[in-house]
């Protein structure tokens, strides 16, 4: 053999050296220079290490990624559009509109025993960024006025309406609770019922605390609670992800979307319908002391028993499996996967006791800057909740990526 | 192929997806969107690393990145199976980085630190990995277009060496003799680079 053909030889041997080396570290492997290696042909592979490491620093920019990803997905955003260019009003909303002026008129036995009120008012700003559980502070619980209550509503009538609107539940009317006209400043001395009361919350934020139900990622969210959770692959550019996740109880957990520049948000329920009974979430514009905070959007969950929302009969306020919107919400269909999900544009108002120092009630705004879309999977309510900034069919996208 | 991390703020998927080969996917893909946004999500980081690798810009990889994917989906029924999805996939990339060059023969300068890691690593860090990927992108300029090629395939793209010899239409043996010249031109490139200094 020539010595030409030994230094053939030689570099094929190397290469083939050198690619083993390669493969070696670009698996990850942390392996040291090979031995047989001398001279240059270790710097070659002391370089070729420094190739592999900078490949890895290059990472596409999240945003891009996301916006890419929606556009490829694009084609079932079209689909959810599609279903009502040519229409304002969706078939569903005229078969409901009909079917709630026939449900007013007719009464039902429905017993709700008398209860004392408790909101838990969701505060993302304060909430999310901190502790999750503290947003559950006593100083959020609003109680409120007591009354004894007989519901009305035909079971029968409910369960059609239910079959209709499989995620979203129109309340009788777009008032809740009441207009007081009466100051709070003077309040009246609590009864035993209602210093009772209190105390069970003060035991069941307790007990949340105790839980310890917050987390950094969603892998650690799901340790704590035992179930998978579904994250976005999805989020307009712009929206970051908060570093913390809440939970409600071990049954709901919220992921928080935030944009810095204009205080939007994006939040992102999931609520266990098999587990504990938890209402809402109920979509609020925030009251003005979350407001003056840059606070733009509020969500609503309280346990039903033996609680209400502001004294309500409300049937809606009861549903376990669905979130309640006012009478005059209008609810748009739209594809979630194999799923049917809802629409709705509006949300709550917070009305205020005379001073301003409570809230009496909640008044549906159709035109309150908020927007909302559910659908359910299995034994799961997914509900997400954005400022305005964010349109239907990039909710109906963020939707579509849940994995 | 490597698996880097998917960039997207969410990363765990539905394990009956996530156990799905390319191959089950693509063939899914033609029908299903979330087929397809997985395999999307396997491969963007590789396709942009290659992508950046050859035209050393953030715009310009980010545009053909784009195109590649866009691509990919409308012809996803041409795939069929025969060798792997990523030299498929790389493939395209390759052809809209061709096209970019064919166009545009110059390329501009890089502006990385925008692409490096969100860690916030100390400044220093950061300016040094700036320049050495500077220095490695306007290097690799400088290799024949064989080398280059192979190399951004193997290094940026992830791919193995057959991968990379199906991609080029080499044998596996040209293929690791091309990248170990390729390497050894890089090192003496930036050996003269540093004598200047």
């Amino acid at each position: 053999m020539s010595p030409q053909n030994d230094s053939k030889n030689d570099e094929v041997q190397l290469a083939t050296d050198l690619d083993e080396f390669l493969t070696a570290q670009m698996n990850g492997k942390d392996i040291p220079i090979p031995p047989e290696f001398s001279g240059s042909d270790a710097e070659v592979a002391a370089m070729l290490t420094i190739l592999v490491d900078s490949a890895k620093q290059l990472q596409p920019d999240p945003i891009f990624a996301s916006e890419l990803e929606a556009r490829l997905l694009g084609s079932n955003v079209v689909e959810a559009s599609k279903m009502f260019q040519d229409s304002e009003e969706t078939p569903t909303v005229a078969i409901e509109d009909k079917l709630r002026s026939t449900q007013s008129r007719i009464p039902s036995p429905n017993l709700f025993k008398q209860a004392s009120n408790m909101k838990l008012f969701f505060s993302p700003l304060s909430f999310f960024p901190s502790r999750p559980i503290r947003r559950f502070s006593l100083a959020a619980i609003v109680l409120l006025s007591v009354s004894s209550v007989v519901v009305a509503s035909t079971p029968a009538l409910r369960s059609f309406a239910q079959s209709i609107f499989e995620n979203f539940i129109r309340t009788n009317s777009d008032m809740v609770g009441s207009r007081s006209t009466e100051s709070t400043g003077k309040r009246r001395p609590l009864t035993e019922k209602q210093k009772q009361e209190i105390e069970e919350l003060k035991k069941l934020e307790k007990q949340w605390e105790n839980q310890e139900l917050i987390a950094s990622t969603v892998a650690e969210m799901e340790a704590k609670i035992g179930y998978d959770l579904k994250e976005p692959t999805f989020i307009p550019a712009g929206y970051i992800s908060d570093d913390e996740i809440g939970s409600f109880s071990l049954d709901v957990v919220m992921l928080d979307y935030k944009n810095h520049q204009n205080n939007a948000r994006i939040l992102i329920t999931q609520k266990r319908l098999d587990g504990e009974k938890i209402i809402g979430p109920i979509l609020n514009t925030p009251p003005e002391k979350y407001k003056s905070k840059g606070q733009r959007i509020g969500l609503t969950l309280f346990p039903p028993q033996p609680n209400t929302l502001y004294g309500s009969k409300d049937p809606a306020l009861q549903q376990v499996d669905k979130a309640p919107v006012g009478v005059s919400a209008k609810i748009e269909s739209v594809q979630i996967g194999q799923s049917t999900g809802e629409y709705v544009e509006g949300a709550w108002d917070s009305i205020y006791s005379q001073d301003g120092s409570s809230t009496s009630g909640m008044e549906w705004n159709q035109n309150a800057p908020l927007r909302q879309l559910q659908w359910k999977e299995g034994n799961t309510l997914y509900h997400i909740a954005s400022t305005n900034e964010i349109g239907r069919d990039e909710l109906v996208a963020i939707a579509n990526s849940m994995r | 192929m490597n698996s880097p991390q998917s960039p997207i703020p969410r990363q765990r998927l539905h394990q009956e997806v996530v156990k799905k080969s390319d191959k089950i996917l693509a063939s899914e893909a033609q029908d299903s969107p979330s087929a397809f946004a997985e395999l999307y999500r396997r491969h963007l980081t590789n396709v942009y690393r290659y992508l950046f690798s050859r035209v050393g810009n953030i715009d310009d990889a980010q545009d053909l990145t784009t195109q590649t994917f866009l691509a990919a989906k409308e012809s996803i029924a041409s795939y069929e199976g025969r060798g792997s999805f990523a030299a498929w996939l790389m493939g395209i990339a390759r052809r809209k980085a061709v096209d970019r060059f064919r166009r545009r023969r110059k390329t501009v300068p890089l502006t990385v630190v925008e692409q490096l890691s969100s860690s916030e690593p100390p400044m220093e860090e950061k300016i040094d990995r700036q320049l050495r990927l500077e220095v490695i992108a306007k290097n690799l300029n400088n290799l024949t277009p064989e080398r280059a090629e192979a190399i951004s395939l193997r290094i940026f793209a992830g791919l193995s060496t057959t991968e990379v010899s199906q991609v080029m239409d080499k044998s596996e043996a040209a293929v690791k003799m091309l990248i170990h010249r390729a390497v050894k031109d890089l090192h003496q490139y930036l050996a003269t680079d540093t004598r200047k200094e």
